[in-house]
């Protein structure tokens, strides 16, 4: 594709001055074509895994006819995908393997190397890593570097990313997201790679330390609003507080920013307290997996105590799993109950048979500093659970039970979008306590659209990566997979010329001039200013002409001999 | 070209020599702990009902993912080349986790996890401070 603009002769002055001033490179040696080539590379023996002979019926694509073909279509699916989102010149290879790993684990994956302090190799103009001391991912650094840092002539391709799945559970292996109750093999690849191409940090949960004393580029755009603080910029200490910093953790990057508004609905649910001042505040919850969505409706009410019978169905009288003895005083308000010996739909339905308004569940002190819960069902209590419940730390439930008076909300704050902050920036996971998933790598539970990088996979998402179904693009664009269509290491929103012609050598009109075409720093070739001038000349005298000048610049700059410059001024003037 | 060959020479040679993984002291720690599990996570393969796993089990799943979930920097070699660029061989460290547990409706909920502590606590694995 040619891209339709006029240059004038002092357009192409000083276009040529620009590109001298930041150097050139032979095209000789460019790919023609973009995207990025992902490699599944079958680290499973004969008989298993990928390779497990046992018979399949077709299923939702998957024309596979064993179990062990069907993974592996399935896996590269996912890989194409990815394939087909991002842009590299570079190979991404991902070890990939289905073993029976142990009971209730799935699979993981994650890079296998990290670099930092390359400077831009490649044939092109690739930029190297954009921040000093800053640890990238193999295939991110791959791309930024433009070579594949790891390869060695002669040596096996060396894996960015590796890759085990459980091949003692039943995913859906269909391509088509059709998978009803099983879990679907490409969204969980989809995401597992996600973390592989950068999608993590690897400061730690533990200490806050950054690894082996550098920072990430993940990291580099998580920032605090209590400090406004990037967590490169933050003391180990900080790091570590704000890695549990609920609600207070988002990303910065213009690219997911730019796609919230676009993916994540208005609508943030929230528990929040209104009064007493001395506790007012956004508090950290849990959902139910019964009951009606927080916000239908949203509760405006007091928080009551519930009290119920010591007896056998729950040995305290905070614990709900009886009728309610105070059922007067909840009715209309926020029952309060405590956590522990029956479900929490058992609570809720009682709650709700007293005509609470909603019912929040604070841990119990067999669970003192564990997070909010989620909420399960136990298949028969959720049916009769008519108001919102969530959960609560053990910590904030008695800090709620030491007041006399509290009120409080149980909704959806509708001028804020879910996951996001009041200034439309996406938040990261980040509980107190350590909960599932909390390691800051993920987006927050709150997000609606569910969005694929959460730490559930929800059954409603898409094999879809970007905005608007989704923002798993938009926080990579944001660490440096910066769109590249021609792979000229020029990202596209910088790039003169989106698809540049890398012939050779330069062509007019069909006579090869048998002068090299050469790759300009801001992305165009010596063909592609040819052709933007073709495209932009009212009629061929002024074509002749424009290409005239701009061969006498680029040959006074030495970029072309006089030879060359003769080639290409006659075979202008040849065209037509 | 030369020099882009010799620096993802020196870059593969250091990525190898790492290869070797060897356990942290929290990892051995953590290996030297009981651990109990306190909800229903495994399907009896009898039944097909749920029930707490055996200790055999849980020993088995948290080894399992003692494994999986290390993040530990111990013998991590970095190398610098002269170019400026430095490599770290992290393969087998620092992955995403995927984890599933059973429901009463049968459906699987599942959770990626990147530490062992987010592990433990979606599969509702604790210390068993009884064997203490």
């Amino acid at each position: 594709m040619i891209t339709n603009v006029f240059v004038s002769t002092r357009t192409v002055r000083v276009l040529c001055a620009a590109l001298l001033v930041f150097g050139f490179f032979t095209t000789a040696s460019r790919p023609a074509f973009a995207a990025a080539t992902i490699i599944v590379v079958n680290n499973d023996g004969p008989g298993e895994g990928f390779n497990d002979p046992t018979p399949a019926a077709p299923v939702g694509g998957n024309t596979g006819t064993t179990i062990g073909a069907q993974r592996l279509i399935a896996f590269q699916r996912a890989a194409e995908i990815w394939g087909a989102t991002l842009d590299s010149p570079v190979t991404i290879i991902v070890r990939a393997a289905f073993d029976p790993l142990a009971a209730n684990v799935l699979g993981s994956a994650g890079p296998t190397a990290v670099f930092s302090d390359f400077p831009g190799l490649g044939p092109g103009f690739y930029p190297g890593a954009e921040f000093p001391a800053t640890w990238y991912v193999s295939a991110l650094a791959d791309k930024l570097s433009g070579v594949d840092l790891a390869e060695l002539e002669g040596a096996p391709a060396f894996p960015d990313i590796s890759a085990r799945f459980s091949s003692n559970f039943n995913f859906y292996l269909g391509l088509d997201n059709n998978h009803g109750a099983l879990n679907d093999l490409v969204t969980v690849v989809l995401h597992e790679l996600g973390h592989g191409l950068s999608f993590l940090t690897l400061v730690s949960a533990t200490t806050g330390q950054n690894f082996l004393g550098q920072t990430d580029i993940y990291a580099r755009h998580l920032v605090d609003d209590s400090s406004g603080l990037h967590w490169n910029e933050m003391t180990d200490a900080e790091r570590l507080a704000s890695t549990t910093h609920f609600s207070h953790l988002f990303w910065d990057g213009a690219n997911v920013t730019a796609g919230v508004p676009q993916v994540l609905q208005l609508g943030n649910p929230e528990v929040r307290v209104l009064a007493p001042a001395g506790i007012a505040g956004l508090y950290q919850f849990g959902t139910a997996a019964f009951g009606p969505r927080i916000g239908n409706p949203n509760v405006f009410a007091f928080v009551v105590a519930a009290q119920d019978a010591a007896d056998a169905a729950g040995p305290a009288t905070t614990d709900g799993c009886s009728a309610f003895t105070n059922a007067t005083a909840v009715a209309g308000k926020i029952a309060l109950v405590e956590r522990g010996t029956c479900g929490f739909a058992q609570k809720a339905r009682n709650a709700t048979n007293a005509g609470a308004s909603a019912v929040i569940i604070y841990n119990n002190a067999a669970n003192v500093n564990a997070a909010p819960p989620g909420m399960a069902d136990d298949g028969i209590n959720g049916a009769f659970v008519t108001i919102p419940a969530v959960s609560m730390t053990r910590a904030d439930g008695l800090s709620i039970l030491g007041q006399a008076t509290v009120s409080a909300t149980v909704g959806v704050d509708p001028t804020v979008r879910a996951g996001a902050t009041p200034t439309d920036r996406a938040r990261l996971y980040a509980p107190f306590p350590v909960a599932p998933g909390s390691s800051v790598s993920h987006y927050d539970t709150a997000a609606f659209k569910n969005l694929l990088m959460e730490p559930a996979i929800n059954p409603d998402l898409t094999h879809r990566l970007k905005a608007p179904d989704d923002l798993t693009l938009e926080l990579l664009r944001d660490v440096g997979w910066f769109a590249d269509a021609d792979l000229d290491g020029v990202a596209d929103e910088a790039d003169c010329s989106v698809h540049s012609n890398f012939a050779p050598t330069i062509v007019i009109d069909g006579e090869n001039t048998g002068v090299a075409n050469i790759l300009f720093s801001n992305g165009c070739t010596t063909a592609d200013l040819i052709a933007q001038i073709q495209g932009g000349a009212s009629n061929h005298g002024q074509f002749v002409s424009d290409v005239s000048h701009l061969t006498n610049v680029l040959k006074d700059a030495g970029v072309l001999s006089n030879n060359d410059r003769s080639a290409i001024q006659t075979a202008a003037a040849h065209g037509n | 070209m030369k020099s882009t060959r010799l620096l993802a020479a020196a870059v593969c040679l250091a990525l190898m020599s790492a290869w070797s993984l060897t356990a942290s002291a929290q990892d051995n720690q953590r290996r030297n702990k009981k651990y109990v599990a306190t909800r229903p996570i495994t399907v009896d393969s009898q039944t097909g009902t749920l029930r707490l796993p055996t200790p055999q089990e849980t020993e088995a799943l948290v080894n399992s993912l003692i494994e999986m979930t290390n993040r530990s920097t111990e013998n991590l070699q970095l190398t610098t080349l002269a170019n400026g660029t430095k490599a770290v061989n992290i393969d087998g460290r620092f992955q995403s986790v995927m984890l599933a547990r059973p429901g009463e409706d049968g459906m699987w909920e599942v959770r990626c996890v990147t530490t062992f502590e987010e592990a433990t606590d979606f599969l509702g694995i604790v210390e068993d401070k009884t064997q203490q």
